[in-house]
């Protein structure tokens, strides 16, 4: 196996899954999001959501406030700085591979 | 990176200004700096004057310090209970914008100085200088949120201010004339983007919350 595979074998698997890699793309980007963002952006099912979530604050990627917003609940998900290191050598990881990789 | 996680970071980008809110408080702004400037210039030296243009700066740091917190309040009556909440990083962190708002303001800057200092008649071209200023602003706004209607209001800026530079109308007037036309054209596409976002994001229904 060459050594692109092999780094591509160990990336972060829990970042690897499409729809938790949406999520930390998201939240790379802003400062933070609500679950009602998330859920529209991903496409996911709250039940969903809700598990990918969990895993990644479990991980310690993401911190998640559950807060008011007046009488509405409101759910803030924030991307720690072990999330954003961890989303940063994803990416990494993948454009190499992405990068030496004949169409 | 893989474009299908570029998509949804941009997309999280260009939701600060897809209620038009934020050019709402701009063009209220650009029109409230039109009128305190030209009711200086009717009447010079009066307490009215005096009293607007302390207004003028407090309104200038008000903006500066206190914009973002109060666009981030109307949209959470407006924008987030129907399409979710997002804050954003600070912009002063972007290297690239921190440059553009500093080259911007030199350049007003260096122009006001050498207007005054030379008794020039380049204060005339004002309006067109302005012009330019803000289609910079609005084309580099444009250009980061992926938002046409910014790049028509940058044209639209630089064409007003051509056109009162063209018309020979007094600098008292033409300035003023320029940002309260600006600042209504801003109010105008603020209000039209607000009104369409608000007809196609209903408030969802509001249920028990099972991720809580």
């Amino acid at each position: 196996m060459s050594s692109d595979l092999r780094s591509l074998s160990a990336v972060d698997r829990l970042v690897h899954e499409p729809s938790r890699s949406i999520i930390l793309a998201i939240l790379d980007a802003v400062e933070s999001a609500d679950f009602l963002y998330l859920q529209r952006e991903t496409g996911l099912t709250k039940g969903n959501l809700s598990v990918h979530l969990s895993k990644l604050e479990e991980a310690g990627y993401v911190n998640i406030e559950k807060t008011y917003r007046g009488k509405i609940p409101l759910t803030l998900c924030r991307m720690t700085a072990e999330g954003h290191k961890a989303f940063d050598v994803y990416r990494k990881q993948l454009k190499k591979f992405i990068e030496n990789t004949k169409e | 990176m893989n474009d299908d996680l570029k998509d949804p970071q941009l997309r999280a980008l260009q939701y600060w200004p897809i209620d038009g809110v934020s050019e709402l408080l701009v063009g209220v702004i650009v029109l409230l700096a039109a009128i305190i400037y030209y009711v200086q210039e009717s009447t010079p030296g009066s307490l009215l004057s005096k009293i607007l243009g302390i207004a003028s700066v407090i309104l200038v740091c008000g903006v500066g310090f206190g914009g973002r917190w109060i666009i981030q309040r109307i949209k959470e009556r407006t924008t987030y209970p129907r399409t979710g909440y997002v804050t954003y990083k600070s912009s002063w962190k972007n290297k690239g914008n921190v440059a553009i708002a500093i080259g911007v303001m030199a350049l007003v800057f260096a122009f006001v100085v050498f207007t005054t200092l030379t008794d020039t008649k380049l204060i005339a071209w004002g309006p067109v200088v302005c012009g330019l200023f803000l289609g910079i602003l609005m084309v580099q706004a444009g250009y980061r949120f992926g938002q046409p209607r910014f790049y028509f209001l940058a044209f639209l800026g630089l064409l007003i201010g051509a056109g009162l530079v063209v018309s020979g109308l007094r600098i008292e007037l033409s300035l003023p004339l320029f940002f309260g036309l600006n600042g209504l054209f801003l109010l105008t596409s603020g209000s039209l983007t607000l009104w369409k976002y608000l007809r196609s994001n209903p408030i969802p229904p509001t249920e028990p919350p099972d991720e809580q």
